[in-house]
């Protein structure tokens, strides 16, 4: 098996990617610069109020995702990759996000947009800590994955039940405990044992887990970060494997 | 409160500490900041949140127990009532030692139960900077039972070791050595206080989160 893990390879200081042809998806006289400096910022209330008067004005909600939420989030999380911002930066960022995604999301589900993948997450058996979880938590929502966040001491069939009931594409276990890294090597073997382990790529991480651990457990993916899970559950996402009944 | 200690042989105690004062600017460093000018107001405000909330919830405590030394070898150490301690450090850390203060501390679990309700108010940056000020506290509540352990060490003409923890690796002949953290277990058997706020689980983790547990070997001047 090959494991998967991404390292930045971006510029030392990233700049905003302003998306191609934005103005020719926007009305008249439009502008994005103040939705993109909100999110970027941190921003919410402004990112809340740009976002409803985008509404109103009509803009596919797709369009407003894509040109005006994105762009911010995406710079924040280049500079965190490249480690010229830190988490509590990237979260206020992702509070934001947040709040623009929570008027977007059923506008798109009303347009039968679907979410890029259902994706369960939890910290294993025996180990209790959550934060790490919540922050890849809240970036996986922002990128337009369903999560379904199991919280800490998770037993394997647990992990199990819920990727079959929700169809899940992805699953990932973190551990911060050398004494609990031994369970993501269980779990992913009880997946194999439930007969399921090909329905569903994993990603681990977790601070005494390395891209060696991983593939020792038989990970499809080994996440350094929260912004790296991310990036990787986004192309883990697109690779085959097979479908659930 | 107390600043000094009573350190009776064999016998338990679980003392309270003074609360510790984590500096916002450690809190912030520990995060990564390392140019504390340039640090955005809101995250400044964020960390002195968090700051103030571990001063207000934290309750420090520590429980420990003096015991004998009884052997050291390549493969461990017998403590106490005959309780074996994995490692191939003691014969480096341990072996000039006679007698051992094993000990769990802790700031308390009301920090967890604050950063769990933080988590549920998508309040992540505070539960964040919390978990960061509660390091800083197990870090200062750590020192002061030292302090007080040292104290008490040189009236009985007696000088510490270094602290040593299960799931932590010291430097032995160039090399780090692991002491496993599954020996949280028999440390715990030796401190063996019913006072003890401190829970561990079949994994080894404790609860509260924000714990240390660990021995000062004691050798004789």
């Amino acid at each position: 098996m090959n494991t998967e893990f991404l390292d930045y390879e971006g510029p030392e200081e990233p700049e905003l990617q302003i998306p191609e042809g934005w103005e020719s998806r926007a009305p008249e006289g439009w502008e994005w610069q103040t939705l993109w400096e909100a999110v970027e910022t941190g921003d919410h209330i402004y990112t809340d109020e740009r976002v409803r008067e985008s509404i109103e004005m009509g803009i596919d909600p797709r369009v407003i995702l894509d040109d005006g939420l994105f762009p911010g989030f995406n710079l924040q999380a280049d500079r965190f990759s490249a480690m010229v911002i830190f988490i509590p930066e990237m979260l206020i960022t992702a509070r934001a996000m947040k709040a623009g995604l929570a008027l977007i999301r059923p506008l798109l589900a009303a347009q039968a947009e679907k979410p890029i993948g259902t994706f369960v997450i939890g910290t294993v058996l025996g180990d209790m800590h959550d934060i790490g979880q919540s922050i890849v938590t809240i970036m996986l929502e922002n990128a337009g994955f369903n999560v379904i966040n199991l919280g800490t001491d998770v037993h394997p069939d647990k992990f199990i039940e819920t990727a079959l009931n929700e169809k899940a594409d992805l699953v990932g276990f973190s551990a911060l405990l050398s004494t609990t890294v031994y369970y993501q090597k269980v779990t992913i073997e009880e997946f194999q044992n439930a007969g399921h382990r090909e329905k569903v790529k994993i990603l681990i991480g977790g601070a005494p887990t390395s891209p060696e651990w991983a593939e020792e457990c038989g990970a499809d993916g080994w996440g350094k970060d929260a912004v790296q899970a991310v990036r990787l559950a986004l192309k883990l996402v697109e690779t085959p494997r097979e479908v659930w009944a | 409160m107390s600043t000094t200690l009573n350190l009776i042989r064999g016998q338990a105690t679980t003392l309270e500490l003074e609360i510790p004062q984590p500096k916002l600017d450690g809190i912030l460093k520990i995060q990564g900041y390392k140019n504390l000018e340039k640090v955005r107001k809101v995250i400044r405000a964020s960390a002195l949140t968090a700051r103030d909330k571990f001063i207000e919830k934290t309750k420090p405590v520590v429980s420990y127990r003096i015991v004998n030394v009884h052997s050291v070898d390549s493969n461990g150490a017998v403590l106490g009532n005959g309780i074996h301690l994995q490692s191939e450090i003691f014969k480096q850390y341990l072996s000039q030692s006679v007698e051992a203060v094993v000990f769990v501390l802790t700031v308390g679990r009301e920090i967890d139960e604050q950063t769990i309700q933080w988590m549920d108010e998508e309040k992540l940056v505070e539960a964040l900077f919390l978990e960061s000020a509660a390091w800083l506290g197990v870090e200062d509540a750590t020192k002061q039972f030292v302090l007080m352990v040292r104290s008490w060490a040189m009236q009985q003409s007696m000088r510490m070791t270094r602290r040593l923890g299960p799931g932590y690796s010291y430097p032995i002949d160039g090399k780090q050595v692991m002491w496993d953290l599954t020996d949280q277990k028999p440390l715990f058997d030796l401190v063996d206080d019913p006072d003890m706020p401190v829970r561990l689980l079949e994994s080894a983790a404790m609860l509260p989160k924000m714990s240390r547990s660990g021995l000062f070997g004691l050798i004789p001047t």
